[in-house]
């Protein structure tokens, strides 16, 4: 029933805001099947009808997916690692001689750590941003998650850093099985056995390098919640996902709104005690038994699913691009509940002058195609 | 017969693709111009002195450069089969 | 006038997924055309290649903001320079004009002290293995010595008792705080060994218990495993002065383990972001240190052991590269004139390796060659780093493998290679630190038999 009134509520609430006119940088291209946010981010501003401008894409590799996607880019920009803060701080620079860049949006983990040291600099190239401090961002890191949360009176899984795969052995002796084993950046896998555990450890330590984190497994179903606090650490949107199907990586790929009230006190509680501003995503499971909300992990930008509540009635993305140019904003209205999505895959031709064209000029130019949608 | 395959595809900006293998390549500048002096059919032997004149550089450095890029070539498969070896 | 075209060496490199961004790398294709002011050709030039390059300016640099970050949270602090690290005289020479104590390992080290002119009461002696006359030499010339077995309690008893006086020992403890095992070194904490120690030399007429002495490891970039070890180490500290009336801890000595900016290679993220500031290991050490004892009458006096933190940054390698291979996988490597022999530390870093000359930059229509960095040795592990994103580069051009002080000289060997000269550069004078090995002085050692000295047929 309180989710009628909430409903009612939200249109009651819907408000008329001014359109708003800026460009906007975004990183988080690769929409693979585990997929970076930075298309859904796009797309929502896109879809939102309140905004306009340019969207620049910012990539790695010249293979991530999203760079080809005319119907959400102008133009895509390669930068070179983020965490060399000069070379990326240049980088922005040269671009906003031919392209201004009025708003950054970065959306990858790792982003975050180098460009946190370069706030105070964006301003000066005319680039907005809503980055958190650096010592909020340490919070944030999957290593610090335990001590944060048992500091603080939050209930998160067991967890242990690993360097070497030996460890494993009287890890699992004290966690038990399965276990989740995960990357200090990004990467996460269940591991039902001493032997599979190796495995993702060697995967992991690959790709994402050690520490490898394990994690004790809480049972139950995964619970996001994504969140876009203000400059004063207040919250101004809040959307709670709960994951109807994973992939076999264990990603979310259908999902259904909900509103948890407790879970809802619960995240900005944690907001809180992070000292948090700008977007981030709290991941949850609900220990199937006991019913309390494990918090397994803090994500320093949105999730990939961030359309779904620009769909649900709080565009966040949008927000968070009003509140990085300054605009105050009161607390977003109430969202539906039930709006699903479900992901699928869908392929995209385009002449291979586009990646020559991306590779060798470390940019590729897709304005002049006009947005069409997908829907 | 150019000593490159002759279906290459040369992009001006440095960029390389084989429409035989599917694979592209990344090249810089002087590489490029080697490869559009040999695609326009300039024998080997005449390329090291083209070479040395566009970038004014000494005779030791060009050869060795140059074998070297043969080579890479060679290895990338990018050189026209029907040729005897451009090594001769 | 047609623009001057910057000529490098032709490069073709196939596009792969993972090295498709003409920016990737562009910090390693940055020039690094000189060293502290000196340009690397005229380093060459003057002294050869390889060559270790000191820079003197940075290290006192790093001395003086070391000591700064510590004694400004913390009344009572020495540092003590780790000899192990690079011992080489005119680097350690040079911490002790800035205040530097001695830390040393084995009576070698201890000598090289005593020969710079360190006063046996500024020398720290160390390690799991003393000789009888080490430990003799350095009790008569009253330095602090952190005993590390039972054995060498008794052996200082023995020491004490000839020598007819009481002597003051500190002992190392090792204590579980994360995953790397440091466990062997001392006394354990957890089994009670550390406990027993104190008992032991509290039983003993000869000996005073005058300190206590941890080091947790090596390259820790985890400053919060400081902030646990100090509280467990303080904690330990009550529980013994309470049991022990008697005992004064003069001294807790932290030993060192403070991270360089290098990066290791499981680290997914470069060293310099991960790498704490002198500042935080500071704090993590001196705020548990500082609300114990200001509230105590009696404050022990801070050591410190560094010695990455201290010259890693400082020293670097010029090399040169003598050979480029094509390897049937299809990758490339270079083969440089300096290799494990002389960088052992590439085992566990990912060192900054730059090109000394200007090379087309992205913008420029340059492209990265991602190769193999292999070193001179007849011998298959001598890699010094592997899929390095570098411009192309031929033979005969130096690079520059940027902060390779620490554990580098001190751990190179004379396998297959001599060792090269090492330098330091003061201003904008350059001297040597070390002149390049030669054959003599390898060979003044061996003897062959007499039997053996004559070549049949």
């Amino acid at each position: 029933m309180s989710g009628n009134l909430l409903n009612l509520s939200y249109l009651i609430l819907t408000r008329y805001h001014p359109l708003i006119k800026c460009n906007v940088a975004l990183s988080g291209l690769n929409a693979t099947d585990d997929p970076a946010p930075g298309i859904a981010f796009a797309r929502s501003l896109r879809e939102s009808g309140e905004w306009q401008g340019q969207i620049f894409g910012l990539a790695y590799d010249a293979t991530e997916t999203g760079i080809y996607q005319d119907a959400f880019f102008d133009r895509v920009f390669m930068m070179p690692d983020p965490l060399l803060p000069e070379l990326f701080f240049n980088r922005l620079q040269q671009i906003c001689v031919n392209s201004n860049i009025h708003v950054l949006i970065p959306s990858l983990d790792y982003e975050l750590i180098g460009l946190s040291s370069l706030t105070k600099y964006f301003k000066g190239i005319g680039i907005n941003t809503l980055i958190p401090s650096a010592p909020a961002l340490r919070n944030h890191l999957k290593t610090k998650l335990p001590d944060f949360c048992s500091i603080n009176g939050f209930k998160s899984p067991q967890q242990m850093s690993i360097v070497h795969p030996d460890s494993i052995y009287s890890v699992v002796a004290e966690l038990g099985l399965p276990v989740v084993v995960k990357g200090v950046i990004h990467g996460s896998h269940i591991a039902y056995s001493i032997n599979e555990a190796i495995i993702y450890f060697h995967k992991i330590r690959q790709r994402w390098g050690a520490p490898v984190l394990l994690q004790e497994y809480i049972p139950g179903e995964e619970y996001n919640t994504d969140c876009l606090v203000d400059r004063d650490r207040k919250v101004i949107g809040a959307v709670q996902m709960k994951k109807l199907a994973l992939t076999d990586k264990g990603k979310g790929w259908s999902g259904v709104t909900l509103y948890d009230k407790s879970l809802m006190d619960l995240c900005f509680a944690i907001i809180d005690k992070l000292r948090w501003v700008g977007p981030i995503e709290l991941e949850f499971v609900k220990h199937g038994r006991s019913g309390d909300y494990y918090l397994l992990e803090i994500n320093p930008r949105f999730g990939t699913w961030i359309y779904l509540s620009a769909k649900a009635g709080q565009n966040l993305p949008l927000a968070a691009v009003r509140l990085a140019l300054g605009e105050r904003l009161k607390p977003l209205p109430m969202y539906q509940t039930g709006k699903m999505f479900v992901r699928y895959s869908l392929d995209k031709v385009c002449p291979l002058s586009q990646l020559a064209e991306i590779m060798t000029t470390g940019e590729l130019d897709l304005s002049g195609k006009s947005y069409k949608g997908i829907n | 017969m150019p000593v490159i395959k002759n279906t290459l595809e040369i992009d001006e900006r440095g960029f390389i693709f084989d429409p035989q293998t599917g694979s592209s390549f990344a090249i810089n500048k002087p590489a490029l111009f080697i490869m559009k002096e040999l695609k326009a059919g300039l024998p080997l032997r005449s390329l090291q002195e083209a070479l040395q004149k566009k970038y004014g550089i000494d005779s030791k450095i060009a050869k060795m450069d140059l074998a070297d890029f043969v080579r890479q070539l060679t290895k990338l498969e990018l050189l026209n089969p029907d040729k005897v070896s451009p090594l001769d | 006038m047609p623009e001057k075209k910057l000529y490098e060496k032709p490069t073709i490199v196939r596009n792969m997924q993972g090295s498709m961004n003409k920016l990737a790398g562009a910090r390693q294709r940055q020039q690094c055309g000189e060293i502290a002011g000196i340009s690397v050709n005229e380093l060459v030039k003057g002294f050869g290649s390889p060559l270790w390059v000191a820079c003197e300016e940075e290290l006192r640099l790093k001395y003086k903001n070391l000591y700064q970050a510590f004694s400004l949270r913390y009344p009572k602090v020495t540092i003590a320079y780790s000899y192990k690290t690079n011992f080489l005289p005119g680097i350690c020479a040079l911490f002790h004009q800035e205040g530097a104590w001695a830390e040393v390992v084995s009576g070698f080290e201890y000598e090289i002290a005593l020969s710079l002119g360190v006063p046996g009461s500024q020398i720290i002696f160390n390690g799991p293995y003393k000789t009888r006359e080490e430990l003799e030499r350095a009790v008569k010339l009253n330095s602090t010595i952190n005993a590390d077995s039972f054995e060498e309690l008794y052996e200082l008893e023995e020491i004490a008792e000839k020598l007819g006086r009481k002597v003051k020992v500190g002992i190392r403890i090792n204590m579980k705080l994360y995953e790397a095992n440091w466990s062997r070194f001392g006394f354990s904490l957890e089994e009670g060994d550390a406990l027993r120690a104190a008992h032991q030399i509290a039983q003993s007429g000869n000996l005073t218990l005058s300190g206590l002495h941890i080091h947790i490891g090596t390259q820790i970039l985890d400053k919060d495993i400081y902030r646990r070890m100090v509280e467990r180490l303080l904690e330990f500290y009550q529980e013994i002065t309470s049991q022990y009336s008697e005992i004064t801890i003069e001294y807790l000595d932290v030993g060192g383990g403070f991270a360089s900016s290098n990066t290791l290679h499981h680290e997914w993220i470069s060293g310099e972001y991960v790498c704490p500031t002198f500042e935080e290991y500071a704090d993590a050490i001196c705020i548990p240190l500082t609300s114990e004892f200001s509230k105590a009458g009696h404050m022990p006096r801070l050591f410190l052991e560094p010695g990455r933190a201290l010259v890693d940054e400082c020293i670097h390698m010029i090399a040169t590269l003598v050979a480029r291979k094509d390897l049937p996988d299809g990758q490339r490597g270079l083969v440089l004139n300096a290799g494990i022999n002389l960088l052992p530390t590439s085992y566990w870093y990912r060192f900054d390796i730059k090109p000394a000359a200007t090379h087309n930059d992205a913008a420029g229509g340059g492209i990265a060659e991602r190769v193999h960095l292999y070193g001179p040795l007849c011998m298959n592990i001598d890699c010094i780093q592997e899929n390095a994103l570098l411009p192309p580069l031929r033979a005969g051009e130096h690079l520059v493998i940027r902060n390779v002080g620490a554990y580098n000289y001190s751990q190179s060997w004379q396998f297959i290679r001599l060792r090269p000269a090492a330098v330091i550069i003061t201003g904008t004078s350059v001297e040597y630190l070390r002149l390049p090995e030669n054959t003599d002085y390898i060979m003044q050692l061996n003897r062959i038999p007499e039997h053996l000295a004559h070549r049949s047929g």
